[in-house]
């Protein structure tokens, strides 16, 4: 969808450069305490209120966020470099690994991925490498299914059986067909994923299983201001609106019809 | 994950064979992945205890609780006892695994297989009043879609807590009793596998519905309700079977979080404190049950689907 160019990438770009901006954010203001300002309401000065130590919750969102899309990139990428090292793995192997090595995917799909990241957290504590790391087991066996699926049909069309009689070089067959031809839908399904890996990054932190609850993290920090639903409501909102504006933004990124899946046009 | 499941005698005996792999793997896989994570549950559980953990605290520890002896005879002595009942103790509070476990199981099986079998149905629905042109069940799949991308589960239920708890008074938020612990969390995730479940089956049911035999079940003089249930309406349900797998995998991780939520007495709950604690007996009964969970999954999907889809029989 060209039309809709550079401007979707706005919402994201925004999101980036908050928490970029927000890396420079002293220590003192995310993790400082004020004993006389605990559990104060949203004002100008704490735009989204204190908790219950007085810490400014809005510095600390924005601290989380850094992580959160950190956690996100790191996913992706290593989904992304795992996924398409297996596909051509499998494309290198003769026929009889080939059938092991789609049950491998298989079974790393079908593992729930919170688990293992869980037991991933619990044995290296829980960072956003880590997490990154084992939720892209199972990011990987499915960018290896999309590329072997789709890099299949490709291989067989005749435009490739063309290039190949012509003795095109296998480099020459990924730059000029498998890459064009394979990018743009796994790339797609992987910024489907984005959502995915935040919402996963969120429980992970919410279950705090290994995790350093020193961090800001979003899912931590709904964890600890779940208490104060009574006393102090606001204090939840913050971090899961953090959440829900971030998976919005990937969604809105990756796919153009984002807006439109919210129910204004049938199928 | 070995094909349909079919009545023929060898059919019966290749899937024997292959279950029997699987379970060893299974059994395997559980009993070596928790002496995997770094730290021993001597030290960690008398740490949690408020024993200083001295070598010879560790020691009686490790020898008392049979940690001693080879890895072989553990893992013989474990599979041996599994088959009599006996899951072992925990090492925590000394706890039979096996009861905990026959304790904690139905609020876990309610949350993780009641959510699912109600999401399901809700998707059934949905999508075929969806295919047949209702706008606001088409809308209602879309939204909840939507949302389960986008909306954590902890906020949905924090936000479910805060109405039903903290606005209406209806329910007491973070204990009580069933309703609180077991039917809140079953609905949420329901409503999570409800939405994408739901587009499946529109889609699916749409494509059936381009197809000549519908055209034909229409011209009969079916009105498009009765022939999308009963003409199309098997193309989704078997794209429902065979997504179901996948969410059967999803929900694992789902209920650990509606569980830690709403202070659920569950597997998962205790799952999650057993892998700060080492705590290796009960990290290989929850690890056990989850693979068995999944097995069972895969193989009613694939039981149901020979039975729905004609194409599948020999």
């Amino acid at each position: 969808m060209p039309s809709a160019g550079y401007r979707r990438y706005l919402p994201l770009a925004l999101v980036c450069a908050l928490a970029v901006a927000g890396m420079w954010v002293s220590d003192a203001t995310v993790h400082g305490i004020d004993l006389d300002r605990r559990l104060a309401g949203p004002s100008l000065a704490s735009p989204l209120g204190t908790d219950a130590v007085g810490r400014d919750v809005f510095a600390r969102v924005v601290a989380g966020g850094g992580r959160a899309l950190a956690v996100v990139a790191l996913t992706l990428a290593a989904s992304l470099a795992g996924g398409v090292a297996l596909a051509t793995l499998w494309f290198a192997s003769p026929e009889a690994l080939r059938s092991p090595l789609v049950r491998l995917c298989d079974l790393a799909i079908g593992v729930p991925t919170l688990l293992v990241a869980l037991v991933v957290a619990g044995a290296v504590g829980l960072s956003p490498l880590s997490a990154a790391l084992a939720l892209a087991v199972g990011g990987s066996a499915s960018v290896a299914h999309l590329a072997i699926g789709l890099g299949r049909s490709v291989l067989r069309s005749p435009a490739v059986r063309a290039a190949r009689a012509m003795g095109g070089t296998p480099v020459h067959l990924v730059r000029r067909h498998l890459g064009p031809a394979l990018a743009p839908p796994i790339l797609l399904a992987q910024g489907y994923e984005a959502g995915r890996v935040l919402l996963a990054w969120s429980a992970l932190t919410f279950l705090g299983v290994g995790a350093d609850t020193s961090q800001p993290d979003w899912g931590a920090m709904v964890f600890e201001y779940r208490v104060h639903l009574f006393d102090a409501p606001w204090l939840v909102l913050g971090p899961s609106a953090a959440i829900l504006v971030l998976a919005f933004v990937c969604a809105q990124v990756t796919d153009p019809r984002a807006t439109v899946s919210m129910g204004d046009k049938p199928l | 994950m070995f094909g349909p499941i079919c009545g023929r005698r060898d059919d019966l005996l290749r899937h024997a064979a292959l279950s029997a792999v699987l379970l060893t793997a299974l059994a395997l896989v559980s009993f070596a992945l928790p002496r995997a994570l770094p730290g021993h549950p001597a030290e960690t559980i008398l740490f949690r205890l408020g024993v200083v953990p001295t070598p010879e605290a560790v020691r009686a520890f490790t020898e008392q609780a049979g940690l001693d002896r080879p890895l072989i005879a553990q893992f013989v002595a474990w599979i041996g006892r599994l088959a009599a009942g006996d899951w072992g103790q925990s090492l925590r509070g000394g706890e039979q695994v096996a009861a905990g476990l026959l304790e904690r199981l139905p609020a876990s099986l309610a949350i993780g297989a009641g959510g699912l079998a109600l999401g399901a149905a809700m998707a059934l629905a949905l999508g075929f009043a969806a295919a047949a042109g209702n706008r606001p069940a088409e809308s209602v799949s879309r939204g909840l879609a939507f949302f389960a991308q986008a909306v954590p589960a902890f906020v949905a239920g924090l936000a479910a807590i805060h109405v039903f708890g903290v606005e209406l008074r209806w329910i007491r938020p973070f204990g009580g009793g069933p309703l609180e612990r077991v039917l809140l969390p079953t609905a949420l995730v329901a409503l999570y596998s409800a939405g994408a479940l739901a587009r499946l089956v529109a889609l699916e049911t749409r494509r059936a519905m381009a197809m000549p035999f519908f055209v034909a079940a229409r011209a009969k003089g079916l009105s498009l309700g009765a022939a999308v249930r009963g003409h199309a309406g098997p193309f989704g349900a078997i794209a429902l079977l065979a997504a179901l797998r996948v969410e059967a995998a999803w929900v694992v991780g789902g209920t650990a979080v509606v569980e830690v939520l709403f202070a659920t007495p569950g597997i998962s709950a205790w799952m999650v404190d057993a892998i700060g604690d080492r705590d290796w007996p009960v990290l290989q009964a929850y690890l056990l049950l989850v693979g068995l969970w999944l097995i069972a999954v895969e193989a009613l999907s694939s039981m149901a689907l020979t039975r729905l889809d004609p194409r599948r029989r020999p």
